[in-house]
């Protein structure tokens, strides 16, 4: 079994040292000349100088039903490409992916290709930034798909004064708990929201970006 | 015997406005499809007949949006007509598998990769097995013709 590494730059580099220190066969395909020099200076490694979505030049790795392919290249369409002659032309079994474009995910799963968000993951990680927010935790193991936020209300926010039934609060999300001074109030229709409130709020992963915009207006 | 009627409602995208893609569009579209262009290349307005009686969408096919903007739900036919075999693979595959698109065409420009589309149930067009194609069908024609004139 070898590990086949396509497109990238740094990280397959880094990938690579890993996986030759822990014994694996790692082949790299990229088009970058002065790349491929130096990979092959540098790491014990077959380097293929060569367009990824070539048949031609994936045919030199005599790629086995049983090889790993990791696809690092910028393009999610020559990343499906690839992926997909792979499957077709050499029976490989096991692909990686890295997904640029998020919205692309049904397309690769569809084809029981792995994708690696890393948009996606970014985005996790700055969103509460962007919002001043907490996300406490994303239940992803317990109840797939569910998160708990903490957001703190505004002296300005539109929702201060404001009685919980009369926010018309969208679907898929909803206040479990107020954290005020020190106390913790289980809300009710009639519980008004007060400027300073913590407010904890689970909802569906996908709901984040609405929920944080909605308790932040 | 009875005629089924012209659909008109018969609705076309074509995606890649090169030498083919221009000409296809702009005949389905004189025939009297409903035809939708998308091009990267805002040029290609230039490009186009006078008469091209189709819409046209200067934006990336591969991205969700522009393929919602071209109402790809609604299409019948899609014919993905770049230069590069990865965008008409990857066009072809979201607008059957994710809107749904009943028939889809595809230009293969690099011949290796015809398998990959046929098995992927996108009917091919390539360049270079048409013209081999036709070639060999006008040469041996003509062989017929010599031996059948020297007999």
């Amino acid at each position: 079994m070898k590990i086949i590494i396509i497109g990238g730059e740094r990280v397959p580099y880094f990938l690579a040292k890993r996986l030759i220190a822990q014994g694996y066969d790692v082949y790299f395909v990229n088009k970058d000349e002065e790349l491929c020099e130096e990979y092959s200076r540098t790491l014990n490694a077959t380097v293929v100088v060569g367009d990824g979505t070539s048949k031609k030049v994936l045919d030199q790795l005599e790629i086995d039903s049983k090889d790993i392919v990791v696809l690092l290249t910028e393009r999610d369409r020559k990343n499906f490409f690839i992926a997909r002659l792979v499957q077709e032309y050499y029976g490989v079994e096991h692909v990686v992916t890295l997904l640029n474009n998020s919205e692309n995910r049904d397309l690769f799963e569809r084809f029981g290709i792995t994708t690696l968000g890393v948009t996606d993951l970014i985005m996790k990680n700055i969103e509460p930034l962007l919002f001043e927010n907490e996300i406490i935790t994303t239940l992803e193991e317990e109840t797939k798909g569910a998160t708990v936020l903490k957001v703190t209300v505004e002296w300005d926010s539109l929702i201060v004064r404001k009685k919980i039934k009369d926010l018309n609060i969208p679907d898929g999300m909803v206040v479990v708990g107020i954290i005020r001074a020190d106390k913790f109030i289980i809300p009710r229709g009639e519980t008004t929201i007060e400027p300073g409130d913590e407010m904890i709020i689970v909802c569906n992963n996908d709901k984040v970006p609405e929920a944080l915009s909605f308790f932040n207006s | 015997m009875k005629l089924k009627p012209i659909n008109l409602k018969f609705y076309v995208i074509v995606v890649g406005c090169g030498k083919i893609g221009l000409e296809v569009a702009s005949r389905l579209s004189q025939i009297g499809f409903n035809v939708t262009i998308i091009d990267k290349n805002p040029n290609i307005i230039e490009l186009l007949p006078e008469d091209y009686g189709g819409f046209i969408i200067i934006g990336d096919a591969t991205e969700r949006s522009t393929m919602e903007q071209a109402k790809a739900n609604k299409a019948d036919l899609l014919i993905a007509t770049t230069e590069d075999d990865s965008t008409n693979y990857f066009v072809s595959m979201v607008g059957a598998k994710i809107f749904g698109i009943p028939s889809v065409i595809a230009l293969v420009n690099d011949r290796d990769n015809v398998p990959l589309f046929e098995r992927s149930d996108i009917k091919v067009i390539s360049p270079i097995n048409l013209a081999v194609e036709t070639f060999e069908k006008n040469i041996l024609e003509g062989i017929d013709q010599l031996v059948g004139d020297n007999r």
